[in-house]
């Protein structure tokens, strides 16, 4: 099952197009040269090292709900 | 290990052979409980987001599951525009893996970071802006949502997509590289090109390792209703099948263990010439999949009026009422959701992933990797370049013991 968590992106290093994204207590770096105009703050899917698509806090909340639900992030 | 879960493998060798594979999965199989007693409107806005990576192909089952189980008609358009969308998806999907996979097969050649990059992200704007044609923003993917015809279809972003495959994938056009028929022809390809997808089967012929991995495994039934319907396939018996907790975990159909991929779904001269001598071994499975990447191409760019062949219809006069398939033909395979909806809200739902039957513990990655030979370092090459080449998108660790 291709699952994705929200993640959520903590620092940007513009030169680099990368970014330090942190899905719950754990950080990660991730490219976010696929996607436009990423901020501090925005919630992202990660896919392979890559920032996939922007999601709103909202899904962000609703989906990390689901998973908490489904008991993938215990 | 991630929240999707991994494959442990375990291969056991005997005198320079491996004779025998276990495997064990932590995949997370009943994730889709979740959407228990939850509408089914919500559900289906969840779907891409919980399974986000084949998200098309995903929302896709789900929808076609749910306006079945509801008994809702859906115009052949909404259904075409669907089908596109996700072979959009399965494109996608697997030119990624070619870029992001592929050239640590070849010792000598590595991808350029920023190009990589670049490309990756051109793909997206390609899929972005066919999405955005086909469905002027509306969500195909929703209950009784209108999807207006288009009157001409732009065929900007699959143009681009074309060419992109010809610089970077194939050395010419997807409709020419089609047009190669024979092996004798396919060497001819692969030796006086320079691209990623050429230099690996340069390297497969010249370790002569076509037929690695060959062996028995049946191909899964196919993908659309209409085609399962004409093979005398009885749906209601998918659906007794669902009855079984275990079928999603361990599926089988018929008590054998089956194969889906694009190897099991694509056909062309070139593929049968190549199964003639290797069976179903390495080089058919890279070139059935550059074989559908070349067809998928070339076939979104027929004019979006003209009507696709076989796509699904509603099926409510075959299963009993609030239940409902959804079967979508996915870039790693058949994917199946199952659902049963009661007033409007969600009694069961399951989904079974073509991961499940590729990586069943009998199934056609254990078959494959039976009879590997020879040291420990090139089983363990072997061994990727296999598994990859059935199913590139699993989380998996194997040992040998």
């Amino acid at each position: 099952m291709c699952l994705a968590l929200p993640a959520k992106i903590m620092t940007i290093d513009e030169g680099s197009d990368m970014a330090t994204v942190a899905l719950g207590e754990v950080k990660k770096e991730v490219s976010i040269a696929l996607i436009e105009d990423a901020k501090i703050n925005d919630y992202v899917l990660i896919h392979v090292g890559y920032a996939l698509n922007k999601i709103s806090p909202e899904e962000a909340e609703r989906t990390l709900q689901l998973f908490a639900e489904a008991g993938l992030t215990e | 290990m991630g929240i999707e879960g991994f494959l442990d493998i375990q291969l056991t060798m005997n005198e320079s052979v491996i004779c025998d594979v276990e495997i064990l999965s932590s995949r997370p199989v009943y994730a889709s409980q979740v959407f228990v007693g939850k509408p089914v409107i919500e559900s289906l806005n969840m779907l891409p987001l919980l399974f986000s990576i084949c998200g098309v192909a995903q929302a896709c089952a789900g929808i076609r599951a749910c306006e079945q189980a509801l008994g809702h008609q859906i115009s052949s358009y909404a259904e075409q525009v669907r089908d596109k969308l996700v072979r959009m998806e399965t494109l996608r999907e697997h030119l990624w893996r070619i870029f992001l996979d592929w050239p640590n097969f070849l010792e000598n050649q590595s991808l350029n970071k920023k190009i990589q990059t670049q490309t990756m992200s051109d793909i997206i704007k390609c899929q972005q802006d066919y999405r955005k044609f086909l469905t002027s923003g509306s969500n195909p993917f929703l209950l009784e949502q209108d999807i207006s015809p288009v009157s001409t279809e732009n065929s900007q972003p699959i143009r681009q997509l074309n060419r992109l495959l010809e610089k970077s994938i194939f050395a010419m056009s997807p409709a020419q590289w089609l047009e190669i028929d024979t092996i004798e022809k396919l060497q001819y390809w692969y030796e006086s090109s320079e691209t990623v997808t050429a230099n690996l089967l340069k390297k497969i012929h010249q370790n002569e390792w076509q037929g690695l991995g060959r062996n028995n495994t049946k191909g899964l039934f196919t993908s659309t209703t209409d085609a399962l319907e004409s093979e005398g396939f009885d749906l209601s018996t998918l659906r007794e099948q669902f009855e079984d907790k275990n079928f999603v975990k361990k599926p089988q159909w018929y008590g054998t263990c089956c194969e889906t991929s694009s190897l099991t779904r694509v056909d062309s001269a070139l593929l049968q010439d190549l199964y003639n001598y290797w069976g179903n071994g390495i080089m058919s499975r890279l070139v059935a999949r550059l074989t559908e990447m070349a067809q998928i191409a070339h076939s979104l760019l027929d004019d979006v009026e003209q009507p696709i062949q076989n796509f699904s219809k509603n099926r409510s006069d075959i299963l009993g009422d609030g239940d409902g398939i959804g079967i979508v033909s996915a870039a790693r395979g058949l994917l199946i959701h199952h659902v049963c909806i009661e007033q409007s809200q969600i009694e069961k739902y399951q989904i079974l992933a073509p991961t499940e039957w590729n990586f069943h513990p009998q199934g056609v990655v254990a078959q494959s990797l039976i009879g590997l030979e020879g040291g420990k370092e090139q089983i363990n090459r072997q061994a990727d370049l296999l598994i990859n080449a059935i199913d590139p998108c699993v989380g998996y660790k194997f040992h040998i013991v």
